[in-house]
């Protein structure tokens, strides 16, 4: 039986931070992630939307915009375990990708295996390019691939 | 051209990009001179962005504004729009858009009261370490945010910028068997709430007793969420219209944020206050329209009048739970697939104001449309914007009170403290507030 998969691409329709939602839009229109057990959803909202996107499946791949001080475009790969956790935001706006993972994780509710792409980007100002996309697509596909053969 | 390269590294943090908070500090004597607290605010750059477009596409632009309250914004501008082209959509649409606000109020006030309140009202740092040793009450949180989800889906199409909404009323309308399938959940979940309302009334909260206007709506049949009249208690009762006489938007000097005051003798009249929109504020000029059970409730729970407290915003979101569920059971129950979802809509040259509750408080748009219907210019005023000077007070005295002797680290956490009551409409980074005190 397929493992039941999911692609999550994450972030917001403004500037740099939207290149998760750009790279699940080039998926979906590639149609490229092969059969449906795979899953492609836009998130915008991760503390209201991955409690349930990540329910009733096996894997979960998210993608997102990262800064970790290196070079614009270049790809990371990541697990749940290596985000840092700074819980404490003053507003429900703050209640990003690494809180609602650890709060998930704790109370039991995370896929067997979570995976994350990252894509360093630039300042606010300079919007990401097809550059960047194709190559967080094409990261996508190569682990989508590993995780399929994995039967995660 | 670089070539994208591709390597395996640990890194500690998934980081957002979007700005950050910023406190400043000028402590003289002991005293606070001067503070300033910067928030960064989205709408100011969408009231440019829907200039020239069609009045059908705002809807769908406005929801972009925030993650947390699409709904909101969707509301308080097709309430404008539609006024502008002096339209009604009838009942149905009011009762559905009611019943879709209700699933935003549930959605938000979970969220913030299991994740954020929560924590804090029980000692634990944060939401996790709560959840490590109260893992039911995180889940009751995320069972209530999911349902609020639902109901937003139910009439959205989905839970975040969702896209049912249209001038004149909604896309599409839900099927008689989603509606049923949700009301099931939806009966359900209400003594789930009580229980929550319950909770909160039992907990120790600070007690910190404010100077304060409230301001929100009010409506003479219901607990206002998508529609009513501006109220103060201090007496002021206006139509939304009128809200530019009454409340001045300026620029404070350190933030790029508009701050908003509030004239109870009207613009032109010197005498000006800070005032405070939201739960608390609502529920201290609506608590009658409540249903009679949690009227019941906070009366037992010693809540006898109004609140001068902003630490009772949690009892205050909960009380609105209760009421968002009870609200949208009642009108479900009555459900019945229309004829149509929508009324044609016609458009023609005016402009209007819209105004509604959104979870953290009054909203209010403001559209001037051009015969074709095209924007020829928006306002945004939302509700933390408004706060913001609340905030700033409600900052300054609770600061002092805790003690500016205490290190950087003390203070800002104690901030943020404060600034949660509000739960403000921001982009945060990792660290909310970079703190700067400078102590002569």
């Amino acid at each position: 039986m397929t493992a039941r998969g999911v692609v999550i691409g994450i972030g917001s329709d403004q500037g740099p931070d939207r290149i998760g939602l750009e790279i699940v839009a080039a998926l979906r229109e590639e149609a490229s992630l092969g059969p449906p057990a795979v899953r492609v959803y836009p998130c915008r909202a991760p503390a209201t939307e991955l409690p349930v996107l990540l329910r009733d499946c096996d894997w979960a791949l998210l993608v997102d915009a990262v800064r970790a001080g290196g070079e614009p475009g270049t790809v990371l790969h990541l697990d749940a375990v290596d985000l840092a956790h700074d819980h404490c935001p003053a507003s429900t706006h703050g209640l990003g990708v690494s809180a609602t993972l650890a709060l998930l994780q704790l109370l039991g509710e995370l896929p067997p295996a979570v995976a994350i792409v990252g894509i360093e980007v630039g300042p606010v100002e300079h919007p990401p390019t097809a550059q960047w996309i194709a190559a967080g697509v094409a990261a996508v596909q190569a682990t989508v691939a590993r995780l399929q053969a994995l039967g995660a | 051209m670089t070539e994208p390269r591709e390597i395996k590294i640990r890194v500690p943090v998934l980081a957002r990009v979007e700005g950050e908070g910023a406190l400043h500090l000028d402590v003289r004597g002991g005293r606070i001179e001067q503070l300033q607290l910067r928030i960064y605010e989205p709408p100011r750059m969408f009231e440019k962005f829907l200039e020239g477009r069609a009045y059908h596409e705002v809807p769908d632009m406005v929801a972009r504004i925030c993650g947390i309250c699409p709904v909101a914004y969707q509301m308080s501008a097709v309430q404008a729009i539609e006024r502008a082209f002096g339209i009604d959509p009838g009942p149905w649409v009011a009762a559905m858009r009611r019943v879709l606000y209700c699933g935003e109020w549930l959605q938000s006030h979970a969220l913030h009261i299991h994740l954020l309140a929560a924590p804090d009202f029980l000692g634990f740092e944060n939401a996790l370490a709560m959840a490590a040793q109260h893992p039911e009450l995180v889940r009751r949180g995320l069972r209530l945010q999911a349902l609020g989800n639902r109901i937003i889906a139910l009439f959205g199409g989905r839970s975040v910028h969702p896209v049912g909404v249209r001038v004149g009323g909604f896309h599409c309308a839900p099927a008689q068997t989603e509606v049923d399938a949700l009301l099931g959940d939806l009966e359900q979940s209400l003594p789930e709430a009580l229980a929550l309302l319950e909770w909160t009334l039992s907990l120790a909260l600070p007690v910190q007793s404010q100077r304060f206007v409230s301001v929100a709506l009010r409506h003479d049949d219901e607990y206002p969420l998508y529609r009513g009249r501006l109220a103060a208690d201090d007496g002021l009762d206006i139509d939304v219209a009128d809200y530019p006489r009454h409340f001045r938007e300026f620029q404070a000097p350190h933030s790029t944020a508009l701050h908003s005051s509030y004239h109870p003798n009207g613009i032109g009249d010197p005498n000006e206050r800070d005032y405070l929109v939201g739960p608390l504020a609502r529920l201290n000029l609506n608590r009658e329209r409540l249903p009679a059970k949690v009227r019941q409730m906070l009366q037992a729970g010693a809540w006898h009048g109004t609140s001068d407290n902003v630490f009772h915003s949690i009892v205050a979101r909960a009380a609105e739970i209760c009421l968002a569920i009870s609200e949208a059971t009642r009108l479900l129950h009555a459900y019945q697939v229309p004829d149509r979802s929508y009324i044609e809509v016609v458009p023609r040259e005016g402009e209007a104001a819209g105004c509604s509750e959104a979870p953290r408080g009054t909203l209010w748009h403001h559209y001037a449309l051009a015969a074709d219907g095209r924007v020829r210019s928006a306002r945004i005023v939302p509700p933390t914007s408004q706060n913001q000077a609340r905030i700033e007070r409600d900052l300054s005295s609770a600061l002092e009170a805790f003690g500016l002797d205490r290190s950087e680290d003390q203070l800002r956490r104690h901030a943020e403290l404060v600034i949660r009551n509000y739960d403000p409409c921001i982009s945060c980074a990792t660290h909310f507030l970079r703190l700067s005190v400078r102590r002569r």
